[in-house]
C-alpha cells in the first residue's frame, strides 16, 4: 500500500512538472498559484488630420474685376493645444504675368488687405474646434501705368497649411 | 526564279508593314507624351488668370471652374528604414471627383536642402497612391518634408491650377 502511495505521488509530480510553471511577473501569471492578476498597457496614437479646400482657380475678365473664393478647413483633428494655419504666397509677387506684360492684382481676407511678403495666416483652427473658414477676395485694375495687351495672364498661389 | 521572285516581294512586303507599325506606335506614344508634358508644364496656366480683350461675358471662360479643390492632409509619414518600396496615403479625394487630378511630391530636407524623394503620376478623384517607391532610402530618423499637391483641372485639357505645400514629419525606424 505504502508503494502504491509513492508511486500516486510519483505520478502527480511528474504531471505537474509538464504544467508550464513560470514565475510571476508583470503580465505573466503563473497558473499553478491561486488568484492573482497583472496589468498591461494598452495604446493607440492617433496622428492629426484634416482637410483643407483651397481655391483652385481666380479668373478675372475686363467686365469682372472682383472675384470671391472661400477657403475651409474642415475634419480638424489636431494634437491638444495645436493649431492648424493656413498661409499664402504668389509665384509672381501678386502679378499675373505672359510675354508681354504683367497685370496686378490683390487678396483680401474677410476683408482686410494682405500684404504681398505676409507671413500672417489666412485662417486659423485651433485644437478642438472641428472647422474654419475664410472668404478670399481677389480684385484687379488694368492701370495706364501698366497698361497691358489684350491675352491671357497669370499666376499660381500657394497655400501651406 | 519566279518563286524567289516572289519570295522576296513577300519580305519586302512584310518590311513594309513592320516599319508602318512601328511609326504608328511610336506617333501614338509621342502624343500621350506630350499630353502629359503639356498638363505638367505650367507655362500657359495658373491659378489665378486675367483673360483680357473679351466680352466679359462668363461663357468666353473656359478655363477654370470656380469649385475649390479639396485635400487631405497629415502631419506625419512612417517609413521603415533602409527601404525604398514603402507605403504611404496620398489621397485625391472624391470630392474632386469629375473636376481635379492631382499628383503629389515628396521634398525631403537633407543637410539643409530639400530634395525631391518622390513624384506620383495623376491620381485621379476618389484613389489613392498607396505603395510608393522612393528615389533613394533613408536611415533611421526623423526628417522634415513637405508634400507638394498640384491639382490639374479635368476638364481643359489638364491645365494647373493653385497648389498646396504640407509640411510633414517622416518618422523612419
Amino acid at each position: 500500500m505504502v508503494v502504491k502511495m509513492i508511486k500516486k505521488l510519483l505520478t502527480a509530480a511528474a504531471v505537474l512538472t509538464l504544467m508550464p510553471m513560470t514565475a510571476s511577473a508583470d503580465g505573466v501569471i503563473d497558473q499553478s498559484a491561486a488568484d492573482q492578476s497583472s496589468s498591461i498597457s494598452v495604446g493607440h496614437y492617433v496622428d492629426a488630420s484634416y482637410t483643407v479646400t483651397i481655391p483652385a482657380s481666380v479668373t478675372f475678365t475686363d467686365s469682372e474685376k472682383v472675384v470671391e473664393r472661400s477657403l475651409q478647413a474642415s475634419d480638424v483633428f489636431l494634437n491638444e493645444g495645436a493649431k492648424l494655419n493656413v498661409y499664402v504666397s504668389s509665384l509672381n509677387g501678386f502679378k499675373m504675368t505672359n510675354n508681354e506684360g504683367y497685370i496686378e492684382y490683390y487678396m483680401m481676407v474677410n476683408g482686410h488687405d494682405i500684404p504681398q511678403d505676409s507671413e500672417v495666416a489666412i485662417l486659423t483652427v485651433t485644437a478642438g474646434d472641428n472647422s474654419g473658414w475664410a472668404v478670399l477676395r481677389f480684385g484687379t485694375e488694368l492701370s495706364d501705368e501698366h497698361k497691358a495687351y489684350a491675352g491671357n495672364y497669370s499666376d499660381t498661389l500657394t497655400f501651406t497649411v | 526564279m519566279d518563286v524567289i521572285h516572289e519570295d522576296k516581294k513577300s519580305v519586302k512586303r512584310k518590311r513594309t508593314v513592320v516599319i508602318i507599325l512601328l511609326m504608328l506606335i511610336c506617333f501614338l506614344l509621342g502624343v500621350m507624351a506630350e499630353c502629359f508634358h503639356a498638363a505638367k508644364s505650367g507655362q500657359e496656366h495658373g491659378g489665378v488668370e486675367f483673360h483680357t480683350g473679351l466680352g466679359g461675358s462668363k461663357q468666353d471662360d473656359v478655363s477654370q471652374p470656380t469649385k475649390g479643390v479639396t485635400i487631405s492632409g497629415m502631419t506625419q509619414m512612417y517609413f521603415p528604414a533602409g527601404e525604398t518600396k514603402v507605403s504611404a496615403k496620398l489621397v485625391n479625394p472624391e470630392e474632386n471627383s469629375g473636376l481635379y487630378y492631382l499628383t503629389f511630391e515628396l521634398r525631403v530636407k537633407t543637410d539643409g536642402a530639400y530634395e525631391t524623394l518622390y513624384t506620383s503620376d495623376l491620381v485621379a478623384p476618389g484613389e489613392q497612391a498607396e505603395q510608393i517607391t522612393l528615389s533613394h532610402p533613408l536611415e533611421k530618423g526623423e526628417y522634415s518634408a513637405v508634400l507638394h499637391i498640384q491639382p490639374y483641372h479635368i476638364g481643359n485639357e489638364l491645365s494647373p491650377t493653385n497648389n498646396a505645400d504640407i509640411p510633414i514629419k517622416i518618422i523612419v525606424g
